[in-house]
């Protein structure tokens, strides 16, 4: 029996503090996944593709959105997906899944109800899935419980298909909280969840897919989909496979200069295209005037262009400047006592301070821009 | 710079050709008269520097001579560092420029270029040359009437001085650069604050998205929650509809209602079953007690009649008891009736006399009282002649009381006229011896005693003769007046009519008299005729005798007449008393016959009636028996007994039997149950509709995505709150970045002033001792601080502000020659508001100044400059 894990798409994910040239693609390129996924199952000869929980960013995704998302997928008329309600798209009554139900082509199914489901015969093998959809954004009770006594035709596969997290995180008991051995306990031959958005393995039998399509810094192994080959008692077959376009990387750089920027930009996500890299970049150290603005200008006139979203915070780089700055600023005169002015400000510190800060940063940069207006 | 030579034609007034030459080093001057051209010399000067050759302006054309279409020209030779230079201009007609010096020839646009190099001026705009464009010489050549502007220097003079002072005080202001700096700020800044701090642009449309999108924001959390609202509303009303049908469709319900019908028929069957039971019952008993009834009846009547009889008997008796007593009764009212005839008799007599007795004892008091009346009338009579007799004697009488006065008083004035006469008359003792003969004076007997002379008088002794005496003739006007006062007293008595006062005054007090008495006679009378209420008469005399006119005097009677005694009154009230006794008798008698005559009627009606009662009685009962016997009577009645009893045990049993169905009690448990049924199906298309309802709006709203569309919202939210975050920080920083730029500023406009100021000070205190001035950053004089008090330039005297102006000029020109920039005064008729004292010292200043630089001074004054030792030029045909 082969089949898809997939999980969190997220359809509809707004990335409202993404700047809007970004945004529009990043939105798209979540209902792409969708193509990309069933192009994986067909040429791994595994049409079938269940998503475990999280199909739409919120339970009502509006209906472009969901439109779009059911033509999509209808569009793949050989690949069968079976959708899985999260707690982003709880199931509810009159709800996004009562529509769904309603509007779904015939290769898609929305598994609303804590029931068996006959995946039929793959491979001479009978299997049967056993859904946990959630019918809330939080419920305490583990969803997956009553897998342990569902009955099920003697040797059938028994694949669970659930969402919610397997630890504790603290705090509050943590909601839709999913029994970590309940692959064991419940006898199944795969457990597919889904709610983390990086790839993870539990035990042998028990895998997080995460998402096909990142959508945030700090995820360890996202954008891909798992292919699953499960067969009598034998362990299950795990192969990743890369789906998502955009590459999320998140990178501190602790700055002494300049002269290593280039190369540290010519080192950023090796093998990705330009355009498909979300970036955000922290960076820190001490550096002079001079150095800060070079750097600035590199990154947010020339790499900010160059990637999808480059989200830079240079709070941490933290500017000394020198006299050798103060005086290619003027080395005498009106725009040189100002220079001198706004540094004793800076040194002085707090709110004033860092404002002094970014005054004689512009300083510099309206300077050296006077300048090359005056040799032009 | 230093001016060598001039030479003009066809410019203004200078058609021909001009010269104006000799220029020195020192101070030169042109004094000529008005209109001569000393303006043109200048204007044509500024020309050859200042104006481009190839222009064609409004200005360029005011230099040709009126009306002619030629070329203003002009030559200019000067010295720059120690080289000479020769410049020639040619306007309009066939322009040209050539520049010749030590470093070659220059021409056109080249000769230009070189020209502005050497003398540190810009290239003039299109509109010709102008301040700015003219540089510092533009700045130290004043024109006529320019003199005294306290104006700021042009850009390009302002910036050579920047310059020159920049390089006094060792410093680089950053000059253009710092200007464009300060330019890029400010207009970057201009995006985002109003110079008033206000956000603006940028700043504002930041600052409004990030506002527009936290209320969508907050709007879309609203939808979203109005959305969950409808699915929560959506679900309990499902659970409610499936309550509902649940409810509706229970199989209990209809078991029940089935078995409750089936135990109304039941039910139903025995009521009626109880009910004809029942009715039997009542017939019977009611057969039965009717022959009760009857015989009862039977024998209530009998005893009734028994009854009647003895009633009868009874008021038969009573009726001829009752005859013997009423008998009585007549007899003794008749008495009654005697007694009273025989005391109303009595008692008419006895009134009788009594009335009698009253009509006498009224006449003779009547009688008594006329007597009394006529004898007042008598004496009134009597009074009343008596006053009348009086008052004629008053009226005769003249002798009223002021004659009795008028009568004393003559008397007095005779007496006193009398006795002034004899008092100057001699008087004549008369003692007569005792039979002494009879002498007559004046015919009268002599007696003894004295005897006044107060007139002729003649003593006639008979046998002797007469003795005359006479008296003097001075007591002649006494006599007259005693004469006049015996007439006047003659007159009087005549008057009243009596021949002496004595009788005069006996008559008087007749009068007197008679008027006292008759005061006392009027009031007797009054009193004689008062009201007499007896008679009926008013009071006062006329009534009196009115009322007695025709009554006959009584005749005088015994006073003693004795009236009718109290003895008719006695009988009369004891007849009265008899009357009223008997007739109170009499009343009582006819009362008591009144109710034994009622008594009689009403024993006769009791007896009438109790016979007939007797009768009908003893009718009935015959009546009621020929009916039916009365042992039929009993019979009848045994057997409707028997049946009675048979009929109660017959619905005994049938009420035992209905007993414990309640066929209402059925009937309402499943009268509510079908209704409680019914209510429930009421209720279902009302649930169904607002389901549908409902699904509908979720459907619409989950459609636009609320959830989505909330995330989206907040998300953006944020993004523009931080948007508007860093363009405020950038404006922050912008703002910050300008304060302190223009502070720096500030700072070195100072600094690089000082040496301005330190090198106008001494002139100015030359011209006005311990003044100092300050100056703006513009350049331009600002404060003059004289005796520690700040006056503001603009506010001085026009004299004063151009004398400041020149030596401005003159400290600048020092300013730039320290430099060694190229630099040279002129001043076109100025000074012209300065006072001698005034002109001499700015004379001296500029005679000194002239040391250092070439000073040329255009005035039309010539005696002003008359002892000035100057270089003296005049403007001459070439």
């Amino acid at each position: 029996m082969r089949f898809i894990h997939t999980s969190d798409w997220q359809l509809g994910k707004p990335f409202g503090r993404v700047p809007e040239e970004a945004r529009t693609v990043l939105r798209e390129a979540r209902l792409d996944a969708i193509d990309r996924l069933a192009a994986a199952a067909r040429a791994n000869g595994a049409p079938l593709v269940l998503v475990a929980g999280d199909v739409f960013d919120s339970p009502e995704p509006g209906d472009r959105v969901y439109r779009q998302a059911l033509n999509r997928m209808k569009a793949q008329a050989d690949v069968r997906f079976l959708l899985l309600p999260g707690n982003h798209d709880p199931l509810r009554a009159d709800g996004l899944w009562s529509r769904l139900a309603a509007d779904t082509p015939a290769n898609v199914a929305a598994l609303t109800e804590a029931l068996p489901v006959d995946l039929g015969t793959g491979d001479g093998e009978q299997a049967v899935l056993l859904p946990a959809p959630l019918s809330h954004k939080r419920s305490v009770a583990d969803p997956t419980q009553w897998f342990d006594g569902a009955e099920t035709p003697p040797g059938a596969l028994r694949i669970g298909l659930a969402h919610g997290s397997v630890q504790t995180f603290g705090g509050d008991a943590d909601p839709n909280l999913v029994a970590v051995d309940r692959a064991r306990r419940a006898g199944l031959a795969y457990l597919a969840l889904g709610d983390w958005h990086g790839r993870i393995r539990i035990d042998e039998r028990t895998y997080y897919s995460g998402t096909p399509e990142p959508d945030d810094f700090g995820r360890e192994v996202t954008g891909v989909a798992l292919l699953v080959d499960v067969s009598g008692n034998a362990t299950p077959e795990v192969t990743e496979l890369p789906i998502g376009r955009h590459h999320w990387l998140e990178e501190g750089w602790s700055l002494s200069g300049a002269d290593d920027l280039d190369a540290r930009i010519a080192g950023l996500a090796p093998g990705v295209a330009r355009q498909d890299l979300v970036c955000r970049l922290r960076l820190s150290g001490l550096v002079t005037l001079a150095e800060r603005v070079a750097v600035r200008r590199r990154l947010e006139d020339e790499l900010a262009h160059e990637v999808r979203w480059l989200d830079l915070i240079a709070d941490d780089l933290v500017t000394r400047p020198t006299d050798t700055d103060l005086s290619e600023i003027d080395a005498q005169g009106e725009l040189h006592t100002a220079a001198v002015r706004l540094r004793a400000m800076m040194g002085e510190g707090g709110a004033e301070g860092r404002l002094a800060a970014q005054a004689l940063e512009r300083l510099y940069v309206e300077q050296m821009r006077a300048q090359r207006a005056g040799e032009a | 710079m230093r001016v060598r030579r001039l030479r003009i034609e066809n410019f203004r007034k200078f058609r021909a050709p001009v010269v104006v030459d000799g220029f020195t080093d020192g101070l030169n001057l042109v004094c000529e008269p008005n209109e001569t051209g000393k303006s043109t010399v200048l204007d044509a000067l500024r020309a050859a520097l200042f104006e481009r050759h190839s222009a064609k302006s409004d200005r360029i054309r005011s230099f040709r001579p009126q009306g002619d279409e030629v070329a203003p020209s002009v030559e200019l030779a000067f010295d720059v560092n120690g080289e000479e230079w020769r410049l020639t201009k040619r306007f309009l007609l066939s322009p040209s420029v050539t520049l010749e010096g030590p470093e070659g020839r220059f021409a056109s646009d080249a000769a230009e270029e070189k020209l502005q190099g050497l003398l540190g001026f810009a290239r003039a705009g299109n509109r010709g040359a102008d301040d700015d464009s003219r540089g510092a010489l533009g700045l130290l050549w004043v024109e006529q009437g320019q003199s005294f502007l306290l104006g700021s220097p042009g850009e390009t003079a302002r910036r050579t001085l920047e310059e020159a002072l920049a390089g006094e005080i060792g410093a680089v202001t950053g000059g253009r650069r710092a200007k464009a700096v300060v330019a890029q700020v400010e207009k970057a800044l201009e995006d985002f604050l109003t110079p008033g701090g206000k956000p603006t642009k940028r700043l504002k449309q930041a600052m409004e998205a990030a506002e527009a999108a936290r209320l969508a924001a907050t709007e879309r959390a609203r939808e979203l929650e109005q959305f969950e609202g409808v699915l929560e509303q959506l679900e309990y009303k499902r659970n409610e509809r499936r309550r509902l049908v649940r409810d509706i469709e229970d199989p209990q319900t209809d078991a029940d209602l089935k078995k409750l019908d089936e135990d109304i028929a039941r039910a139903r069957a025995a009521g009626q079953a109880l009910e004809i039971a029942t009715l039997a019952v009542r017939e019977q008993s009611a057969r039965r007690s009717a022959l009760e009834e009857r015989r009862a009846g039977r024998e209530k009547l009998a005893t009734q009649l028994q009854a009647a009889e003895a009633k009868v008997a009874g008021a038969t008796e009573a009726v001829s008891t009752h005859a013997e007593v009423i008998s009585r009764v007549r007899s003794s009212e008749r008495a009654a009736a005697l007694a009273l005839e025989a005391a109303r008799t009595a008692l008419r007599e006895a009134e009788t006399r009594r009335d009698q007795s009253v009509a006498e004892r009224a006449a003779a008091e009547r009688r008594f009282a006329l007597a009394a009346a006529f004898a007042r009338l008598d004496r009134a009579e009597a009074h009343a002649a008596n006053i009348r007799e009086r008052e004629t004697r008053i009226a005769a009488s003249r002798m009223d009381a002021a004659a009795v006065d008028r009568l004393r008083q003559l008397e007095d004035a005779e007496s006193a006229a009398r006795a002034q006469a004899e008092a100057g008359a001699a008087t004549l003792t008369v003692t007569l011896e005792p039979g002494a003969p009879q002498i007559l004076l004046d015919g009268t007997p002599l007696t003894e005693g004295a005897i006044r002379l107060s007139r002729p008088r003649t003593l006639a002794i008979p046998g002797v003769g007469t003795i005359a005496f006479a008296p003097p003739p001075s007591g002649e006007p006494a006599l007259a007046r005693l004469r006049a006062a015996r007439r006047d007293l003659a007159d009087f008595l005549a008057g009243v009519g009596h021949d002496t006062p004595q009788a005069a005054r006996t008559a008087g007090r007749a009068r007197a008299i008679d008027e006292a008495e008759l005061l006392g006679l009027r009031t007797r009378l009054k009193a004689e005729c008062p009201a007499d209420a007896a008679l009926g008469i008013p009071a006062g005399l006329d009534p009196l005798r009115g009322a007695l006119a025709g009554v006959e005097r009584p005749f005088p009677e015994a006073k003693d007449a004795a009236f009718p005694a109290a003895d008719v009154e006695t009988p009369y009230r004891a007849a009265r008393a008899a009357e009223t006794e008997a007739a109170a008798r009499r009343e009582a008698a006819l009362e008591s016959l009144k109710a034994g005559e009622l008594k009689e009627v009403a024993l006769a009606a009791a007896l009438e009636r109790a016979e007939a009662e007797r009768a009908r009685l003893a009718a009935d009962l015959a009546a009621d028996r020929a009916a039916l016997a009365d042992e039929d009577l009993a019979a009848a009645l045994e057997d409707a007994r028997a049946a009675e009893a048979r009929a109660l045990v017959d619905c005994d049993t049938a009420r035992r039997a209905a007993e414990g169905l309640d066929a209402d009690g059925f009937i309402r448990r499943r009268d509510t149950l079908r209704k409680k049924r019914d209510t429930l199906q009421s209720q279902l298309p009302e649930l169904a509709g607002a389901v549908a309802r409902l699904e509908e709006q979720a459907r619409t709203l989950g459609g636009e995505g609320p959830a989505s569309r909330k995330a989206a919202a907040d998300e953006e939210a944020e993004a523009a709150a931080a948007a508007h975050a860093r363009l405020k920080s950038e404006a922050d920083t912008l703002a910050l970045l300008l304060k302190v730029l223009k502070e720096a500023q500030q700072d070195a406009a100072r600094r690089y002033l000082a040496p301005v100021t330190r090198r106008i000070e001494p002139y100015v205190r030359r011209l006005l001792p311990s003044a100092s001035l300050s100056f703006g950053e513009d350049l331009k004089p600002q404060l003059l601080t004289r005796a520690g008090r700040e006056e503001a330039a603009e506010m001085l005297s026009k004299g004063t502000q151009e004398q400041i102006a020149i030596l401005t000029r003159l400290a600048f020109a020092d300013l730039l020659i320290d430099k060694g920039q190229p630099a040279s005064l002129v001043l076109d008729d100025a000074l012209v508001f300065a006072d001698d004292d005034r002109f001499d010292t700015m004379m001296e200043i500029l005679s000194e100044a002239s040391g250092r630089m070439q000073v040329l001074v255009l005035s039309c004054r010539a005696s002003a400059y008359r002892a000035m030792a100057a270089t003296r030029l005049s403007i001459r045909p070439a």
